[in-house]
């Protein structure tokens, strides 16, 4: 997989996004934004060329499970892979985030091999 | 009280009263026999609840505590909550300042390694001539060097890191009051519910449980025990998996 890939990370808290982005970077992707919740995220992907999005669930204004479902209806971005960080574990918001198209879902507190495991998994499939 | 049944007397002595043009009287006497008829029902139950009410929140009003509880302690768990989103908030990121400091000196000190590397494999196999060995003695007391400096770095960044995990313990202290207030005023609450006469319902039951699909933060430990929610990234997946993921 080309460690260039454009990716979005999106989160209310700075903190999370801080680590997230050291993982990634420790995984060798380095091209990463941020943004602070669904609705700055998704001008910013209507508008610059990403490839991979990495969202939270419970933000303010607009939440992942929206942001999600707003990639999967725009014909631009309906093809983007979205890995879903959250803290939600709850069964039906499980199945809720699989129907609405999500392509790996990581519950908080994750472990950096998990968010590798789960990259690999996606890129896997896109190649 | 007794209630007394309605009799054919009663009835008569409504039906002289109108006979004899008494109009007015026997109005006020078939209101009094509904009364009567009432008095154990409705009026004395609405009776009894409005004084028993009255009571409790007479009680409630003058409890002096709850005046405390009110304009002082609760805005100061308030302030006390909003100082545990700062301190915890300042502690991660001064750990991740630190770790972020340490990343490009380690990665200078593995690309000055990658670099002498191979003399140094030359000098292993006993392959290196006079020229190349000066050349590696150099890059060797260079790297000791850095090393040190490198060594002397990351550590002052570890300690950093350790000191910055001193918001466990005073968050921990404001919590302890926090929920020592909260278990206060659940008490009083029940208490005073209880005076009102109404049964102790067990309305968690009644509580919905949230859509499933709104987002409500971790899991809280009596949620992840009734099975309602992914015990860990193993189960997330198990799920998905059976979803076909």
């Amino acid at each position: 997989m080309d460690k260039n890939i454009k990716i979005l990370i999106v989160d209310d808290f700075s903190t999370m996004r801080r680590i997230v982005k050291n993982l990634l970077r420790d995984l060798g992707y380095n091209n990463t934004h941020e943004a602070d919740d669904g609705a700055t995220a998704l001008p910013m992907l209507e508008n610059g060329d990403f490839q991979f999005v990495v969202t939270d669930w419970n933000m303010p204004i607009m939440q992942g499970i929206d942001l999600l479902k707003a990639i999967r209806k725009s014909p631009k971005l309906k093809a983007l892979p979205v890995l879903m960080i959250t803290a939600e574990a709850k069964r039906e918001q499980i199945v809720e985030a699989a129907m609405a198209g999500v392509n790996g879902y990581i519950v908080k507190p994750f472990t950096a091999a998990t968010l590798k495991a789960k990259l690999d998994k996606i890129f896997e499939r896109f190649e | 009280m007794e209630k007394a049944p309605l009799t054919l007397g009663d009835i008569q002595e409504v039906e002289e009263m109108l006979e004899c043009g008494m109009q007015d009287e026997a109005e006020q006497r078939i209101i009094a026999l509904a009364q009567k008829l009432e008095k154990d029902s409705v009026y004395s139950q609405v009776g009894v609840l409005t004084r028993d009410l009255h009571d409790a929140i007479t009680r409630f009003a003058d409890d002096e505590r709850l005046r405390v509880i009110t304009n002082v302690e609760i805005p100061d768990a308030s302030e006390r909550l909003r100082y545990i989103i700062d301190m915890t908030d300042k502690a991660a990121n001064s750990t991740l300042d630190a770790v972020e400091s340490c990343e490009p000196i380690v990665n200078s000190l593995l690309a000055t390694i990658d670099n002498l590397m191979p003399a140094w494999d030359q000098l292993m196999h006993g392959q290196i001539d006079r020229f190349e060995f000066v050349n590696l003695c150099h890059k060797i007391d260079n790297l000791i060097r850095k090393t040190r400096d490198i060594a002397e770095k990351v550590s002052d960044q570890l300690n950093k890191i350790m000191m910055a995990q001193d918001y466990q313990d005073l968050t921990g202290q404001m919590i302890q009051k926090v929920i020592k207030l909260v278990a206060e005023v659940e008490d009083k609450l029940v208490k005073f519910l209880k005076s009102c006469g109404a049964n102790a319902v067990d309305v968690s039951k009644n509580v919905k449980n949230g859509s499933g699909i709104e987002a409500e933060g971790p899991a809280l430990s009596k949620h992840i025990e009734s099975k309602q929610v992914a015990q860990s990234q193993d189960d997330v997946d198990d799920l998905l998996a059976s979803l076909g993921f």
